[in-house]
């Protein structure tokens, strides 16, 4: 894995990208309070954006006069579009709180049969 | 280990553990703070990643934006401080800690195990990035190159508005700064000593050749497309102020910046193509007038000449001193400067002016002179040659000059057919050697693999050194006469001073001017001072006795708890205790674990 150049290898950004993505994933599984859900579903996104970047950057055609900043434009796409959503999220939470009182995620259960 | 490799591990486990504790952190604010450390390492990869816009978005949306939203949602979703109602039960993490490992394992398998399509390159097998630990050594289109008069070095100015030193070896020796434009134009003085930079705002810098130091720094120029630059030689050691600077433009006007206003000369009816400083301190400018004219700056006389007959539009035009003058001091770090070359050219004595002309009315044809400037003798002319030159370089020993040919399309017969199955004009490199005794023979082409741009710029260094190559929108490349091997700029090389140039490529000017080590110390610092402030802060609520005891009674009260499933709720849905008084809704929530339970805390 090391290299002669002392560059950071891709791969260690993926490894990096693969563990943050499944703490992330074991937040969401293990938490119950609607934030942290979104806290956890925050890290798994930026673990999706490093992997963006990182494969962006590593790529040949990255040129700076051949290739658009493909990389970079999805992951600010996905930055928005995870800005957006926590604040809707945060919206429906505090909705749902005022609704049941709780911000736990089982509590939500009134469509359960 | 390269530093940057340190970097990253360091921040990837700073950055994995602040995840760990935003998961696991039973404290909802808690988790938030490690979430926001945890943002602060993403940004610091990004940086890391070469995607710095990206870094600044990061910080701004997630840090400024995402995080004080969740911040938000938490204080307006709980009644009380300490909530702990976060955790999941074991029954839920465990499984949820399984399907994670599984997950994990999953990707680390696919990462390791690919193999790439046939014919390429796996990417988990990527050790660099394109473009060597920098990707944008020489990775943008060179504007100017110039070669240093003692052969040592090479330097660029690049389209990201860098100027860069190269040793001869090809490998990037210091990134120089000249903020705002990218300067078009750069040159050392006639004795290596200082590189000077120019641009289109009318903007000059220089710096020292070996500590990289600014010495210069003027403006006020008329601004205009520059298209050359000269420096003298410092007068007196480490003292900008006497230096001369000028900067030639488009528009034929050289500013000379002899104190800090500049002044202008009217020098040449269309663009100043090549300027030098004699040691006298005389300014020699070649213009597409055809002329070349010197300027004795002190009394403000001016000799012309005429570089090419009537009718002959100028192609490319170098300069070179003659004799050149005595190097500086050898670099330390630096390769040993060439041997000084026996007296060359012809017997020529005064500075040189390499023309190529291209000849009105035969597209395709050109001539190539080499004048003597003081007494106008021709040192070298060629007539008739095929093609389009686009640049031309005199190496600052004067005994090679190299012009950069395009093939004129359809101007050659022979070649017909090989147009026809290969559309792509092949450029090439001739080299004509200005010894006396070879003088006349055929000059040593050197073909180019690639395109090259109408814009491509060479520099000649002196016999048996290396040629330094620009193309249009490509990194440079060094031509090894020995070897007859082009080799891409940066790329790891066996010599002593690549070895030397190495490390402060890699370790410091490289990582200290792309501002990756002030960002990377600042983030880490404000994630510890984040950590720290939890670890504080939680070491404070543990030592309050109420709180210990009443976790102590949760710890009791759990463990016998049965994994009962989601639907019978076995954690306390409503918060413990919080202070008297404070605004607590009036309808709390009641879960049926609580009443069960001691809520008091």
């Amino acid at each position: 894995m090391m290299t002669n150049s002392g560059d950071i290898p891709l791969s260690w950004f993926l490894f990096f990208a693969a563990a943050a993505f499944a703490i992330g994933l074991f937040g969401v599984l293990s938490r119950r309070n609607a934030i942290a859900l979104l806290m956890a579903i925050e890290i798994m996104l930026n673990a999706a954006n490093i992997n963006l970047v990182a494969f962006w950057r590593f790529n040949d055609a990255a040129s700076p006069e051949g290739a658009p900043i493909s990389g970079v434009m999805l992951a600010i796409f996905v930055i928005t579009i995870a800005a957006a959503e926590v604040a809707v999220g945060i919206a429906l939470i505090l909705l749902c709180y005022r609704r049941w009182l709780a911000a736990d995620v089982d509590r939500y259960n009134s469509m359960s049969g | 280990m390269s530093p940057l490799q340190l970097i990253f591990l360091i921040v990837s486990t700073v950055g994995l553990l602040t995840a760990l504790g935003t998961v696991l952190a039973r404290n909802l604010v808690h988790a938030a703070l490690f979430l926001v450390a945890f943002f602060f390492t993403i940004a610091c990869q990004f940086v890391l990643l070469e995607a710095e816009f990206l870094a600044a978005m990061q910080v701004l949306i997630y840090i400024g934006a995402v995080s004080i939203l969740l911040l938000f949602g938490i204080m307006l979703t709980r009644n009380v401080q300490g909530d702990e109602t976060t955790g999941g039960h074991w029954a839920w993490k465990l499984p949820a800690g399984l399907v994670a490992l599984g997950v994990l394992g999953v990707l680390l398998f696919g990462i390791n195990a690919e193999r790439g399509r046939p014919g390429q390159e796996s990417w988990a097998r990527i050790g660099s990035r394109p473009g060597g630990v920098n990707p944008r050594i020489g990775g943008p289109a060179s504007h100017a190159l110039a070669y240093s008069a003692s052969g040592q070095f090479v330097a660029s100015a690049d389209a990201d508005g860098r100027v860069r030193l190269w040793t001869i070896a090809g490998n990037q020796r210091a990134v120089l700064h000249p903020e705002g434009l990218a300067p078009s134009a750069v040159a050392f003085s006639p004795d290596s000593s200082l590189v000077v930079s120019a641009d289109d705002r009318g903007r000059v810098r220089a710096w020292q050749t070996l500590s990289n130091r600014t010495i210069l720094d003027r403006s006020g120029g008329r601004p205009g497309s520059i298209t050359s630059v000269a420096v003298s030689p410092p007068q007196f050691e480490d003292d900008g102020a006497n230096l001369l600077v000028a900067a030639g433009g488009r528009d034929g006007i050289v500013r000379v910046w002899v104190g800090p206003e500049p002044v202008e000369l009217d020098a040449h009816d269309g663009a100043v193509l090549a300027m030098t400083f004699t040691p006298e301190g005389h300014l020699i400018t070649a213009g597409a007038d055809r002329r070349v004219v010197t300027w004795n700056l002190s009394t403000g006389e001016s000799t012309s000449i005429a570089s090419s007959g009537e009718g002959q539009p100028i192609g490319a035009v170098a300069l070179s001193l003659v004799p050149p003058p005595e190097p500086i001091a050898s670099d330390p770090q630096g390769p040993p400067p060439p041997p000084p070359p026996p007296p060359a050219a012809g017997g020529a004595v005064g500075p040189l002016v390499a023309v190529a002309s291209l000849v009105s009315g035969s597209p395709g044809r050109w001539d190539l002179r080499v004048l003597n400037i003081p007494d106008r003798a021709e040192v070298v002319a060629v007539e008739g040659l095929r093609g389009v030159p686009i640049a031309v370089s005199l190496a600052s020993d004067a005994r090679r000059v190299a012009a950069l040919v395009l093939p004129a399309p359809g101007s050659d017969s022979a070649d017909a057919e090989a147009e026809a199955d290969d559309a792509e004009i092949r450029p090439v490199i001739q080299v004509w050697s200005l010894d006396p005794e070879s003088n006349g023979a055929d000059p040593v082409e050197i073909a180019l693999t690639g395109p090259v741009g109408p814009f491509a710029q060479i520099a000649a260094g002196p016999q048996g050194i290396r040629l330094a190559l620009a193309p249009e929108g490509r990194p440079i490349t060094f031509y090894d006469d020995r070897d007859g091997a082009w080799a891409a700029s940066a790329s790891p090389t066996t010599t002593t001073a690549a070895v030397i140039a190495d490390m402060p490529r890699a370790v410091g000017l490289e990582l200290m001017t792309r501002s990756v080590v002030p960002f990377e110390v600042a983030g880490l610092m404000l994630t510890a001072a984040l950590v720290g402030a939890i670890v504080l802060a939680r070491q404070e609520r543990r030592d309050a006795p109420k709180l210990s005891e009443a976790l102590a009674d949760r710890l009791a009260s759990g463990r016998p708890l049965p994994p009962s499933g989601l639907a019978g709720d076995p954690e306390p849905a409503a918060a413990p205790a919080g202070p008297p008084g404070g605004s607590r809704p009036p309808a709390r929530p009641e879960s049926p674990g609580a009443a069960t339970r001691s809520p008091q805390s």
